[in-house]
């Protein structure tokens, strides 16, 4: 049964004198099929190893947008620290100076200068502080810190100090000021009238459990400070990483895509060989028919 | 074999043309499928990462007003006590205060310092106000985000409320001897002559300011945990937006092969209808 007949359709393009005509336009179109399959088949490779870079490339920019994020939350932690330890030193300072002087040592008390804040620091960063040393993620960074810098770096003399500082005075937050809520909150005037009669509560004898939590907060704050310093620098050289391998899987990509082009052309000229070299052979074995042909019609 | 009939080689490179074909279809229709994905997963991502820088900046808002609120505290309750203290020690004529500053030897013979102290006190309390009556509008701009409709946790109109300044001096009068309500306060702070204040007016500027700052704090305090919600929000958005991104990094990637198989099963099905013909022609088929 014959259920195709291609033969009759083509008979009306074909007739013997074109055959070999005919036969060389399909093998041009085969060595274009071939040369386009081949091209494609490049172009999957490598397509293949670029998008595996892509992914790479992506999770490295997504790294670096976390890295400079945590880059910026520590500098805006470091800023606010300085501002604190600076500004409030400074008061802390005039209220001090003002406190040795004959009226001031009756003006001002330990409640009035230290208790306030131990008692907002108390209420807003101990949860925060406990939840840091408790989870361990000092000692997390120690250890980065060790890894990146080396345990004989100065980054990593400077962390381990000021955390072993850190430590010391830690204790000021487990302290619990909220129960002075009613001392700091003080509507009572008579009770503040009665405070400018005595010196007992006065802040020059440099005894008091709120002056001496007040210095031990002063060097927590310190401490923290270069702790995220060094953490910063830390961080600004993993971003300088990260856009090294960024630039590294940059530059793959584009080597890639470029070595994509040159190897298309390459396959071009060796198939455009080969061809040609198939024609060749292809007339070569038509030929004697052809001189066979011509013998027989001239007898 | 007879011209005109198709042999079995004939009817495979045929077979595999049509395969081909239909691979080029298959692959096409994937094509369209994953670019409907893709869209759908980029329009997603859109919103996701807007949502997220919308509340990134509600969530620094709320910090930065969060510290500024507590750095107003923090100084007005350092100085809660020092000028009102300067103010009794001088202007009290209690016996006990004058003996005071006469065994401490300090005499103030001009008006002019404790008027200095009295003037500044004043002014910085009309400072103090002004400050909280901005925070509080920066507050309540924050709140307006859609996300705070949704927190049952924390109570906006309990801030308003608190912020708003009414009933202060009715549910705290103990804390006043002669302020009893805005008018009274504001012509304090305002209009009435400094020097025809007398100390009992010192003591409620002292108080109210000392009940502004109580309310900013405690206000203020309320503050850290819908920070640290929003935060475990933004967090939890940023891990999904990860997870879209590499979803739709995976569309893509998918979504090109297809492409490349459809060229590649195109351009096969081209060549074994070449193969297919170059056959015929040299198989004398036709």
């Amino acid at each position: 049964m014959r259920f195709l007949r291609i033969s009759l359709l083509l008979n009306t393009f074909l007739n013997k004198s074109n055959k070999a005509k005919f036969l060389k336009y399909i093998n041009i179109g085969i060595f274009f099929s071939v040369f386009a399959i081949s091209s494609a088949l490049i172009t999957f490779y490598i397509e293949n190893k670029i998008d595996n870079l892509e992914y790479s490339l992506s999770e490295t920019h997504i790294l670096q947008k976390q890295n400079k994020q945590d880059i910026d939350d520590f500098v805006q932690m470091k800023v606010l620290l300085k501002s604190i330890v600076v500004t409030d030193k400074a008061i802390t300072d005039l209220y001090e100076f003002t406190a040795s002087t004959k009226l001031g040592q009756y003006l001002i008390t330990v409640d009035d200068l230290y208790l306030p804040t131990l008692f907002i620091e108390g209420q807003e960063s101990a949860e925060m502080f406990k939840e840091m040393t408790e989870d361990g993620l000092w000692e997390e960074l120690q250890q980065l810190v060790s890894e990146w810098f080396g345990k004989d770096s100065e980054e990593y003399k400077d962390y381990s100090e000021a955390l072993e500082s850190f430590y010391k005075n830690i204790d000021v937050y487990k302290k619990d000021y909220e129960k002075y809520y009613d001392r700091i909150f003080n509507y009572d005037l008579n009770i503040v009238a009665d405070e400018i009669l005595t010196k007992e509560k006065s802040i020059n004898y440099f005894d008091h459990e709120f002056q001496k939590d007040n210095d031990k907060l002063e060097i927590l704050l310190l401490d923290m400070f270069i702790l995220f310093e060094v953490m910063e620098k830390f961080f600004f050289e993993l971003s300088l990483e990260y856009e090294d391998d960024i630039s590294e899987y940059n530059k793959e990509i584009l080597e890639l895509s470029n070595q994509e082009s040159k190897i298309i052309i390459v396959a071009f000229i060796f198939q455009f060989l080969v061809f040609i070299i198939i024609q060749y052979f292809e007339v070569l074995s038509i030929q004697p028919n052809k001189l066979k042909n011509a013998k027989r019609k001239s007898k | 074999m007879r011209r005109g009939n198709l042999n079995k080689i004939s009817y495979i490179l045929i077979v595999v043309s049509a395969i081909f074909t239909i691979i080029s279809y298959v692959a096409d229709q994937l094509v369209i499928r994953y670019e409907n994905k893709l869209r759908l997963n980029k329009f997603n991502y859109q919103n996701l990462d807007t949502e997220i820088k919308s509340l990134t900046m509600v969530s620094k808002s709320l910090t930065s007003l969060d510290v500024e609120s507590s750095v107003i505290v923090g100084r007005e309750l350092r100085q809660r006590n020092f000028w009102i203290k300067n103010v009794i020690l001088f202007e009290s004529d209690k016996e006990r205060f004058v003996n005071h500053k006469k065994k401490i030897n300090i005499l103030v013979n001009q008006d002019f310092p404790i008027y200095n102290i009295k003037w500044r006190a004043r002014q910085s309390t009309r400072d103090l106000t002004d400050k909280v009556v901005e925070i509080r509008n920066s507050y309540r701009n924050i709140f307006k985000e859609s996300i705070f409709n949704n927190i049952d946790f924390y109570s906006i109109d309990d801030f308003n409320e608190n912020l708003s300044g009414r009933d202060w001096f009715k549910n705290n009068s103990e804390k006043f001897f002669n302020v009893k309500n805005w008018d009274d306060i504001t012509s304090l702070l305002n209009s009435t002559e400094i020097n025809d204040m007398d100390l009992r007016d010192w003591s409620d500027i002292r108080n109210f300011r000392l009940l502004i700052a109580e309310i900013l704090f405690n206000e203020t305090k309320k503050i850290t945990p819908l920070i640290e919600y929003l935060d475990k929000i933004i967090e939890d958005k940023e891990y999904d937006l990860e997870i879209l991104f590499f979803e739709t990094k995976k569309i893509n990637s998918y979504k090109n092969y297809f492409v490349l198989t459809g060229i590649i099963s195109q351009i096969l099905t081209l060549f074994f209808l070449l193969i297919l013909f170059r056959y015929l022609i040299k198989a004398k088929i036709i």
